[in-house]
């Protein structure tokens, strides 16, 4: 008897636990606006609380075998109530040639994660654009800034259009978020822009968000998505409320 | 002030200034303008501005380019050392050296065994409102690393007092970021050098962890003791840590102490370390507790004759500290008006619509743009008002200029202006832009000869920089004489090229290089078409087109630009023998279609012909009537980028009357079309349109003029006009959407006009290349040919599910193709 109430309590419990489901989802608000803030003096407080802020707090520079990183070096005033994104920008300098190592790679992730993690900021997303022989580089630094990462706290990153359509090494990218930039595509911008009037992005995993500029254009856009907006100069009132009224359903 | 001036101020004053990269902070790129260098050219074109050339201004340049540009023209030096610190944004040394030199104590540090690993040192620490300031700078690194060198030399690399040090250094930088670290506590018997380098450690430590008063005092102490060796930094950082104690907690006590601190560095011994940065601290000071005295202060040395060293800084603070009455600043006045600054001169219009949101998407994006070329037209007028006004009070050429770059053509009063510049002499700083501005306002009225004899005499001048050559070079295009004359005109030399002639651009702005326009391949070559040339190659008729193919003045890319537009056009236009005289260029200029080129010569049927023609359009996306949209196919095949339309050819008879060339604002630079024009979306809307255009400036894209420029078309091209538009009522136009398709908003093409569905009787080309190869099986042709409309259809506009149908008939008939293996979707 006390056997069977023994295997019963333990089956039980067993049940229990994998009734939990897995652990509480990382949270990308679907659908949020969320203004860019670059790296110049910036007030979007007067967009209030109910849109979202990927700041510029950290600007790391891959330079040769080294890394040079420092924070945001203008003010960002935005409401208290909003959510925030540290949103670290990377690049590497094209007058060195790199060289990649281990140490190197530490190096930058430690960096990374030094300016990923302002207190107040929710998630975090990586700015990198990579040629495509430094690929690996963009995709290592993502493991190791999602495992140093808590669980709890989500990981984007921006992509050029091109690695959502014509290229997949994004595939299994350890991110919750690829946000694809609709602007500043170059010559292949108008191809981009076609395909997906007749579609969407081939890679699946780049669904769930985009980025606009204010001067660009903004059709065939799917609803539902979280869209990041970008302003080539400084917020103000008046172009979000514009870029909010073109964007209005 | 209010609190971002005053933490920008705040952040512009720290010493060493850190240096912020505006390119690589200020987000993506986008195309500028490749003819026209807002920041001065190359290394030689400023060197000779800052020797006094002046060629043409561009408002739109940097505010302190503009300074100097103010100093010239009032005949003032500026010199090359000064002028090269104020071509760029201000200030400080390159992040590179700080980058360098902390990686050299990163290495230098492994010299010490088991020494801990230090993947990366934070320099900042948080500060207010989300950033970061800077606390340590690469002096503190070089200095570790060559102390910790020497201890090495001295005591050995294993000696367990080195050991100490370098914990104790590393503690030191760890306070860069992070307050509250401690220096390990030394034994008794730790050797006297320790003992001294240790007490400068714990200033260091409490001076980078804000415990400034503290730190004044060790460092004071230090200074006090003959047997340390840092005591003749004493001076330098007591009143470096009393400067950072006033910004910290500015109170009248703590600037006064801060100041005697610092006058007495600057009364210290010659050679004192640090004594040079005391005017500069003394400085940063007064502008926190005295900033209207500043501003004078500065002001006034800035309007010297001789300029100091710190120009280019103290123009920077001057610009900080705000707004001041325009006689006190008239340099920051007339900047701010010849830039017809929307927030000064126009400012009601600046704020949001506050009108509900419009249902309908058209009429929201024609709020939009009305608001904006609203207040671009109020800009520009009130900042005309006040030019004119100071220079009837002054009669200063610097004011003429503005006004004259503000004036519009037709404009009241253009006249006066126009007499003044005329009676500039060659030998003033302000004649080249007084002759480009008052050419501008005149070319459409004046004898085309005498425009042409003044446009040449300039031209032959050999002092011209790249970007005044080019200016002149757009004008002289407009009242060229011939054909051939035009040809060699429309050539621009590049400014920056691939190889960059030390232009600060590149590191300054988010502009990038545009793609395939010029004599190269790619971002190659140094020699392209000027934007207000295509302009006018864009509204000649075939014929003239076609001789200009064929102009050897041309290099080879730029002519199979002319060539396959003309290409395009002889096709949408049924010309035969046009189409095959092109077909002949083009097959030396792009042998990557070799075969299909053939295929357009052997075809014997207007059937033939036509597919023929389908299938070399089926591999060029970027191919278009235009230059102004097209792109230059490079490359392999697969490799041509674009998006094709939807080709449609119209029957004899049928050509849309009302049909337009692009407007003017086409053939702005990507990057320029959001800065210049007034509106970054331009609605399908024939006033605003209209409004747009009547303000654009297709030669220097409104980086030179807030008034337009009108292009005036050649008299041999504006003689042939009707011809040009009878034909161009043969081209297609883009679609216009605005619907809502499933949870997809389609907007329109808006630059081109408006469109509606296919012209009844009209042949779609795609339908042509399908239903041939439908109809024949065998031709070996057929399989690539539902490929590639399949790929047409992807990257192109919808067509009656043309891409569907091509894919189940290339699976259905060629299961075995190459071309089906590689088509694994269609799009629809």
């Amino acid at each position: 008897m006390t056997t069977r109430l023994s295997i019963c309590f333990t089956v039980a419990v067993a049940l229990l636990i994998a009734c939990q489901g897995p652990a509480a989802a990382r949270d990308f608000k679907p659908g949020a606006t969320v203004l860019w803030a670059w790296e110049r003096p910036e007030d979007l407080r007067f967009a209030g609380p109910g849109v979202e802020v990927a700041a510029m707090t950290g600007f790391v520079v891959l330079s040769g075998n080294h890394v040079w990183a420092r924070g945001r070096r203008f003010p960002l005033e935005v409401d208290p109530a909003a959510r925030r994104i540290a949103m670290v920008h990377v690049q590497i300098d094209r007058r060195r040639p790199l060289v990649m190592s281990a140490e190197l790679r530490r190096a930058l992730a430690a960096a990374v994660l030094t300016y990923a993690r302002p207190p107040g900021f929710f998630g975090v997303q990586i700015d990198f654009e990579v040629r495509a022989s430094e690929r690996p580089v963009l995709l290592n630094l993502l493991r190791d800034i999602r495992a140093a990462l808590p669980e709890s706290v989500p990981l984007s990153i921006t992509a050029l259009a091109s690695w959502c359509e014509t290229e997949d090494w994004l595939r299994g990218a350890p991110v919750d978020e690829i946000v694809p930039m609709l602007f500043r595509m170059g010559p292949a911008g108008e191809e981009v822009w076609a395909g997906l009037g007749s579609g969407d992005f081939r890679q699946p995993e780049c669904h769930s968000a985009v980025g606009l500029s204010t001067d660009s254009r903004i059709d065939r856009l799917k609803r539902g998505r979280r869209v990041y907006l970008f302003d080539p100069k400084p917020w103000t009132p008046r172009a979000f409320a514009d870029i909010l009224r073109r964007l209005s359903p | 002030m209010n609190m971002i001036s005053r933490i920008f101020v705040a952040v512009a004053l720290l010493l060493p200034l850190a240096t912020v990269r505006p390119a690589f902070a200020s987000g993506p790129t986008s195309g500028g303008p490749w003819d026209l260098d807002a920041f001065g050219g190359g290394a030689a074109d400023r060197a000779s501005f800052y020797d006094g050339h002046v060629g043409v201004i561009l408002p739109s340049a940097a505010r302190s380019e503009l300074y100097a540009t103010w100093r010239l023209l009032h005949g003032q030096a500026v010199g090359a050392a000064i002028g090269e610190t104020l071509s760029v944004p201000c200030c400080g040394d390159p992040d590179q050296t700080a980058s360098d030199r902390i990686e050299a104590w990163r290495q230098a540090r492994k010299a010490v065994p088991d020494a801990a690993k230090v993947a990366w040192i934070q320099t900042d620490r948080p500060g207010p409102d989300n950033s970061d300031t800077p606390n340590c700078f690469g002096d503190a690194f070089a200095t570790a690393a060559s102390t910790l060198r020497a201890r090495i030399a001295s005591h050995g690399a294993s000696s367990p007092w080195v050991k100490i040090w370098l914990n104790g250094q590393d503690a030191v930088f760890q306070a860069c970021s992070e307050p509250g670290q401690a220096l390990p506590a030394l034994a008794p018997d730790a050797p006297v050098w320790l003992k001294k380098d240790q007490a400068y450690q714990w200033a260091a430590l409490k001076f980078y962890s804000g415990d400034y008063a503290s730190a004044a005092a060790d460092f004071a102490a230090i200074g006090a003791d003959p047997a340390s060796p840092w005591r003749i930094w004493s001076a330098y950082l007591v009143a470096r840590s009393r400067y950072r104690a006033a910004l910290a907690g500015p109170t009248p006590q703590a600037y006064a102490l801060a100041r005697q601190t610092i006058e007495a560095l600057k009364r210290s011994p010659p050679g004192t370390p640090g004594r040079e940065e005391a005017i500069g601290l003394l400085k940063a000071l007064a502008i926190r507790e005295d900033p209207a005295g500043m501003r004078k202060q500065l002001a006034s040395a800035l309007a010297a004759p001789d300029l100091p060293p710190t120009a280019a800084s103290d123009f920077r603070d001057l610009v900080e500290l705000g707004a001041a009455p325009a006689a006190e600043t008239p340099v920051l006045d007339w900047i701010a008006t010849i830039k017809a600054d929307g927030a000064v001169f126009a400012p009601e219009l600046h704020k949001p619509l506050a009108d509900p949101v419009d249902e309908d998407w058209r009429a929201r994006e024609r709020k939009i743009a009305a608001r904006s070329i609203a207040e671009k037209a109020a800009a520009r007028t009130a900042a005309l008002a006040h030019a004119w006004m100071r220079w009837r009070a002054t009669h200063d050429a610097a004011w003429l200029l503005a006004a004259l770059s503000l004036s519009d053509p037709d404009e009241t009063g253009a006249r006066e202006l126009v007499a003044a510049a005329a009676a500039l002499p060659p030998s003033s700083p302000a004649y080249l832009t007084g002759t480009y501005q008052r050419i501008r306002l005149t070319i459409a009225t004046a004898t085309p000869a005498a425009t042409r004899s003044e446009l040449d005499a300039i031209l032959r001048r050999r002092d011209l920089s790249v970007t005044t050559r080019n200016l002149f070079l757009a004008e002289r295009a407009q009242v060229a004489e011939t054909l051939a004359r035009f040809a060699v005109l429309s050539l621009r030399r590049r400014v920056c090229g691939v190889e960059q002639e030390r232009c600060v651009r590149a590191d300054y702005n988010n502009q990038e290089e545009p793609w395939g326009v010029y004599d190269g391949k790619g971002y190659a070559g140094s020699i392209g078409i000027g934007e207000n040339a295509r302009l006018i190659i864009d509204r000649m008729p075939l014929s003239m087109r076609m001789a200009l193919a064929e102009d050897r003045s041309l290099p080879s890319p730029l002519r199979l630009d002319i060539a396959l537009t003309t290409w395009v056009r002889a096709t949408l236009l049924q010309d035969d023998t046009a189409v095959n005289a092109m077909t002949r260029r083009l097959k030396p200029l792009l042998p990557q279609l070799s075969d299909n080129w053939d295929g357009v010569l052997a075809a014997r049927t207007l059937a033939d012909r036509r597919v023929a023609e389908a299938f070399v359009l089926a591999k060029l996306p970027g191919a278009r009537t235009d230059l102004a949209d097209y792109v230059r196919p490079e490359g392999t095949v697969g490799q041509f980028q674009g998006a094709w339309p939807d080709w449609r050819i119209l029957p004899p008879g049928h050509a849309d009357p009302a049909a337009m060339p692009p407007p003017p604002e086409a053939y702005y630079p990507q990057a320029l079309q959001t800065l210049s024009l007034p509106s970054p979306i331009l609605p399908a809307d024939a006033e605003l349109g209209r409004q747009t255009s009547a303000m654009a400036d297709p030669i220097c894209f409104g980086l030179c003029n807030a008034g337009a420029f009108p292009v005036r078309l050649p008299a041999f091209v504006a003689k042939q006009a009707a011809r040009a538009r009878t034909e161009r009522g043969y081209f297609p136009r883009q679609p216009a959407g605005g619907e809502m398709e499933g949870d997809t908003f389609l907007f329109g093409e808006n630059l081109r006009g408006t469109t509606s569905p296919p012209e009844p009787g009209s042949l779609s080309l795609w339908d042509v290349l399908f239903d041939y190869a439908a109809a024949h099986p065998k031709d070996p042709r057929a399989p690539e040919m539902m490929h590639r409309l399949i790929h047409v259809v992807r990257f192109g506009q919808k067509h009656d599910h043309l891409g569907r149908r091509a894919f189940l008939l290339l699976h259905a008939r060629y299961p075995a193709s190459a071309w089906t293996k590689r088509a694994k979707y269609y799009y629809d």
